[in-house]
C-alpha cells in the first residue's frame, strides 16, 4: 500500500511518474522517523528526498544548503510549480522581509536556511517552536574537512540538531568519499544513521581530455565542435572575463548561434533571463563559471567543455554531471595546456589567507583598540584586508574557534593572540596542503594514461557501470560515431522593420 | 551613441557650473536636494533618474572616453566644459536625445514597468494553459498587482491580449522601428523569455548603456501616451495608484511641510524637528520648488530679490559662490537659493 502511495504523492505534488534510482529508499526511512545518508549521484533529483517528505509531513522541514543563490534558485523553482509554501532566509534577506517571515513561520512547509544564519540564537529560538519533522543537511560534504567545501559553520550543526530536539536527520551529498562519509555521521553525532549510497558514475557520460598548445586553440576546438554540434552546451571557466571574452568571440564566429555568457557578477534578473532562454531552448550555447548550473534541471545538455579545469575532482565530477540527465548519450571534453595548472595553483593559493595577511590584520586591530580607533565589526572585517570572501572566512573561523571573536565582538589582546597564534599557523598549513593534494589528484587525472572512467570514480566507489556509448579519450573516443540529435534550427533573421510580427507573436496572436 | 550624446548635453547646460558627479546623480535620479535643484535649473529635468543603475566606474570610464576624444573637457576643480568639437557632435545628433521625462515620471517608471511586463508573462502563459512559470520580478507590490489585475481579466485574455497589441502597437510606432524592434525584444511572455541587456547589445550593436537607454525610452513613451491620450485605458491601468509629479518631496521635507502648513516659524521648526537650521533651510528650498504657494517672501525681500536677479543676468550664472561673492554680504546662501527658485518659476 504504502509504495503505491507514494508513487501516487510523487505525481501529485510534483508531476514525475516514477522515482529515480535511491530516492523511495530514502524517502521511506525518513517518513519512518528514521536518520539517514543519502549519497545519490549529480543530477539524480536529490532535492525530491526531502521535498516529497515536505508535503507529506504535517510539520515544518528545514534544509540547510550552503549557497543562497542555490538557495534561492530552488525556492523560485519550487514556487513557480506550484510548491507556494516555501521560503529561503539568510543574512541578505531585507530586515523588514526577515520580520515579516519570522513571525510567519508557521505558515511554511518548507525552509532554507544558510548555516551562518542558523547559528544565531535568537534564530534558533524562532525555530525551536515550530514541528520540525524533518532536518535537512543538503551538501553533507561540507561537514567534513576531507570534504571539498569544507565549511566550518556546518561542523556546528549537531548543536542545532540538539537545540531543537532532535527531529530527523536527512543527510545528502553528492560527492561524499567513505572517509567523508564517516566524518558526516561522526559530525552530526548520529551514529545509527542509515546509509543510503548509490554509485555515481554516469554510464551516458564519455569523457574527453584534448591537450591543446595555449588558448587560441581552446577556442578554435570549442568552434569546431560546435559547428557540428547542434546541442545545448555548457562550456565552464574560471574566470568571468574570459567567460564573457569568449562568448563574445564564438558569437562572432558562429554568427547564427545563440550564445550567451553567465557568471556570478551580472545582475540577479538578467542572469534569470539568461538561465531561462536555456531552458527554452532560446539560447544552445552558454558560457559561465561555476555559478552556473546549481539547481537548473535541464535534461538534454549534451556536451560540457571545460576550457578551465575546477580545483578538485568532486567538483569536476559535479559540473560534468549536468550533462545528460535525460540519460541520453553526452560528452564532457575537456581542453587543459601546460600553463592551466600554474592559473589554478594560484587560485588555490587565494583561497586561503597566507600568516602575513593574518598577522596584518592581528596588527591594525590591537593598534585601532589601543589608540580607540574605531572598528568594523568581524563580520566586516574584508573592510580592513584587500581579500575573498573565502580567505576572510577562514580567518574569521579561526578567531571564533579560539575565543577572539564572540558573538560578532573583537576580544583580541596582544597575550590571547600569542598563545593561539602558532595553532592557527598549522592549521593554515594543514588546509594548504590538502588543497593543494586536491588540486595535484585532479591534475594526475587528467594526466592519466589509464581509462578516464575508472580513475575518475576510483576514490568513491568500487567500480562502475558499463559505459551506454563510448568510454573515454583513453579508451579510444571517435567523434564521428557520436551523433547526438540536433535540437536547434537555424534561427531565421530578422529585421527591425518587422518588429510587429514578433510583438504579434510575443502577445499569442500569431494565429489571428 | 545615446548615452554619450545625453552626458555631452547636460554638461553644455551645467556649463561648467558643477562637478562631474552632478551629472552622475542627476542620471540615478538620487534624491539630495542639489539635485533636484539642478535638474530645475539647468533645464535637464528629462534626464532626471533615467538611469538608476548606473555603476559610478562605467559612467567614468564613459566620461574619460569623451574627454579623450576631446569632446569634453576637464578643469582642476573637475568642472567639466563641452569643446567646440564636442559641440558639433552634439547638434548633428540633436533629435536623438529627446523622448525622456525622468522628472515626470520618477516616482511612476519602475513600478510601471514591473507591473507591464509581468502581466504579460502572466497572460501570454495563462492564456496557453500554462500556469506554471518563473515570473521575471520578484518585486512584491507588482506581484500583488498583477494578481488582482490577473483575475479581473482572466476570463477575457484573448480581448485583453488584443486591446494591449492594439495600444503597444500605436504607442510603439511613435519610435524609430529599431527602438520599438528592441522593446519588443526585451518582453517576456509564453515560452520566449526576453533578452538580456548584452543580447540587446550583440544584437543591435550598440553599448549596453545604449540599449539600456532605448528601452528606458520605450517605457517614457508609454507614459506619456496613456497620460495624454484616450486610446490607451490598459497602459493606463498599469499606473493605477501611482502619483505622478514632478520630482517628488522627500518624506522629511514632507514633515517640514506639514508644521509650515500649521503656520510654525522657522524656529519653531527647528526646535520641534530638533533638527539643524540648514537641514530645515533644505527642506524649505524643496518646498519651494514643488508648491504652488510658497510664501517666498517671508525670507527675502524684493530688493534682495532684484539684487540676486541682477547678478544672475550679469555674470550668467547660476553658481552660489559667485553669485554670493557680487551680492551685499548680508545675503545668505539660503535666500540666494530661493531668490533662484523664484527665478524659474
Amino acid at each position: 500500500m504504502r509504495i503505491i502511495h507514494l508513487e501516487e504523492a510523487l505525481y501529485r505534488h510534483f508531476n514525475y511518474d516514477f522515482f529515480r534510482q535511491g530516492q523511495k529508499e530514502i524517502i521511506s526511512d525518513v517518513l519512518c522517523g528514521k536518520d539517514a545518508l543519502g549519497v545519490l549521484p549529480t543530477g539524480s533529483g536529490k532535492s525530491i528526498c526531502y521535498q516529497l517528505p515536505a508535503k507529506l509531513l504535517d510539520g515544518i522541514t528545514i534544509v540547510v544548503s550552503p549557497l543562497i543563490s542555490l538557495m534561492i534558485d530552488q525556492v523560485k523553482e519550487l514556487k513557480a510549480t506550484g510548491f507556494k509554501d516555501v521560503i529561503a532566509l539568510n543574512s541578505f534577506l531585507p530586515f523588514m522581509e526577515q520580520q515579516r517571515a519570522l513571525n510567519n513561520l508557521d505558515s511554511y512547509r518548507l525552509i532554507y536556511v544558510s548555516p551562518e544564519w542558523l547559528q544565531k540564537r535568537k534564530h534558533q529560538n524562532y525555530l525551536k517552536q515550530l514541528p520540525i519533522k524533518l532536518f535537512v543537511v543538503d551538501e553533507a560534504h561540507c561537514i567534513s574537512q576531507w570534504g571539498h567545501e569544507f565549511r566550518p559553520d556546518y561542523q556546528r550543526l549537531h548543536e542545532v540538531i540538539e537545540a531543537l530536539n532532535h527531529p530527523p536527520v536527512l543527510a545528502l551529498s553528492a560527492t561524499a568519499t567513505p572517509d567523508v562519509q564517516t566524518d558526516i555521521i561522526h559530525s552530526l553525532n548520529k551514529p545509527d544513521m542509515k546509509r543510503h549510497i548509490y554509485p555515481m558514475d554516469r554510464n551516458n557520460i564519455a569523457f574527453c581530455v584534448e591537450e591543446v598548445e595555449n588558448d587560441q586553440e581552446k577556442l578554435d576546438r570549442i568552434i569546431e565542435m560546435t559547428k557540428s554540434y547542434f546541442v545545448p552546451v555548457l562550456i565552464y571557466f574560471t574566470s568571468r572575463q574570459i567567460a564573457e571574452e569568449t562568448a563574445l568571440s564564438l558569437s562572432v564566429k558562429l554568427p547564427k548561434r545563440n550564445i550567451a555568457y553567465y557568471h556570478g557578477g551580472m545582475e540577479a534578473s538578467e542572469r534569470l533571463r539568461i538561465q531561462q532562454q536555456f531552458m527554452n531552448n532560446q539560447i544552445d550555447i552558454i558560457c559561465c563559471t561555476s555559478a552556473f548550473g546549481m539547481g537548473i534541471n535541464k535534461s538534454d545538455i549534451r556536451l560540457v567543455v571545460h576550457y578551465h579545469l575546477p580545483l578538485q575532482i568532486e567538483s569536476y565530477i559535479q559540473e560534468v554531471g549536468r550533462a545528460g540527465r535525460d540519460g541520453e548519450s553526452s560528452v564532457g571534453v575537456i581542453l587543459y595546456h601546460k600553463g592551466d595548472f600554474r592559473l589554478s595553483a594560484n587560485m588555490v593559493k587565494n583561497e586561503l589567507p597566507s600568516m602575513e595577511v593574518i598577522d596584518r590584520l592581528i596588527t591594525t586591530i590591537l593598534t585601532c583598540q589601543s589608540t580607540q580607533v574605531d572598528l568594523p565589526s568581524p563580520e566586516q572585517l574584508h573592510i580592513l584586508l584587500d581579500i575573498n570572501e573565502g580567505a576572510a572566512r577562514f580567518i574569521q573561523r579561526q578567531l571564533q574557534k579560539y575565543g577572539l571573536i564572540q558573538d560578532n565582538e573583537w576580544f583580541i589582546d596582544e597575550k590571547k593572540w600569542k598563545q593561539v597564534r602558532e595553532s592557527i599557523v598549522q592549521y593554515l598549513e594543514k588546509r594548504q596542503l590538502y588543497k593543494n593534494d586536491k588540486l595535484n589528484e585532479l591534475y594526475r587525472w587528467v594526466q592519466t594514461g589509464d581509462c578516464l572512467r575508472k580513475t575518475l570514480y576510483q576514490p568513491f566507489q568500487d567500480g562502475f557501470g558499463e559505459p551506454t556509448d563510448q568510454c573515454c579519450s583513453n579508451c579510444g573516443f571517435d567523434w564521428n560515431k557520436w551523433v547526438p540529435e540536433s535540437l536547434f534550427k537555424i534561427p531565421e533573421a530578422s529585421s527591425p522593420i518587422n518588429w510587429r510580427k514578433k510583438l504579434q507573436k510575443v502577445l499569442n496572436m500569431e494565429e489571428v | 551613441m545615446l548615452f554619450q550624446g545625453i552626458l555631452m548635453d547636460c554638461f553644455q547646460k551645467i556649463n561648467q557650473e558643477r562637478t562631474s558627479s552632478s551629472v552622475y546623480n542627476l542620471l540615478i535620479g538620487k534624491k539630495a536636494i542639489q539635485t533636484i535643484q539642478d535638474a530645475r535649473f539647468y533645464h535637464i529635468a528629462d534626464y532626471y533618474g533615467i538611469y538608476p543603475g548606473l555603476a559610478k566606474d562605467d559612467y567614468r570610464i564613459q566620461l574619460n572616453q569623451l574627454i579623450e576624444l576631446d569632446y569634453l573637457r576637464e578643469d582642476n576643480e573637475k568642472k567639466i566644459q563641452i569643446t567646440k568639437k564636442g559641440k558639433s557632435w552634439l547638434a548633428s545628433c540633436k533629435t536623438n536625445l529627446d523622448g525622456f521625462a525622468g522628472a515626470k515620471y520618477a516616482n511612476v517608471m519602475e513600478t510601471f514597468k514591473q507591473r507591464l511586463l509581468l502581466f504579460i508573462q502572466t497572460i501570454t502563459n495563462t492564456s496557453k494553459k500554462q500556469y506554471l512559470f518563473i515570473p521575471i520580478s520578484d518585486n512584491h507590490e507588482a506581484e500583488q498587482f498583477v494578481k488582482g489585475f490577473y483575475k479581473q481579466y482572466k476570463q477575457r485574455s484573448k480581448e485583453v491580449l488584443q486591446q494591449l497589441y492594439k495600444e503597444l502597437e500605436k504607442a510603439l510606432s511613435g519610435l524609430t522601428d529599431l527602438e520599438a524592434s528592441m522593446f519588443v525584444d526585451r518582453i517576456t511572455s509564453y515560452y520566449s523569455y526576453g533578452s538580456s541587456l548584452q543580447q540587446l547589445s550583440q544584437d543591435y550593436q550598440l553599448s549596453i548603456q545604449d540599449c539600456f537607454l532605448i528601452l528606458q525610452k520605450g517605457f517614457y513613451r508609454l507614459l506619456r501616451v496613456q497620460e495624454h491620450d484616450n486610446d490607451y485605458p490598459m497602459l493606463k491601468h498599469f499606473t493605477k495608484n501611482l502619483y505622478i509629479s514632478d520630482t517628488p518631496l522627500s518624506q522629511t521635507a514632507q514633515h517640514t511641510l506639514r508644521l509650515l502648513q500649521k503656520k510654525h516659524s522657522f524656529k519653531e521648526i527647528v526646535q520641534i524637528r530638533r533638527l539643524k537650521a540648514n537641514t530645515i533651510q533644505d527642506h524649505l528650498v524643496e518646498i519651494a520648488m514643488h508648491e504652488m504657494e510658497f510664501p517666498f517672501f517671508d525670507y527675502l525681500n524684493s530688493t534682495i530679490y532684484e539684487e540676486i536677479k541682477e547678478v544672475v543676468h550679469s555674470k550668467q550664472t547660476y553658481r552660489l559662490k559667485e553669485i554670493k561673492n557680487n551680492v551685499n554680504p548680508d545675503i545668505s546662501y539660503f535666500q540666494i537659493r530661493l531668490a533662484l527658485v523664484l527665478y524659474n518659476k
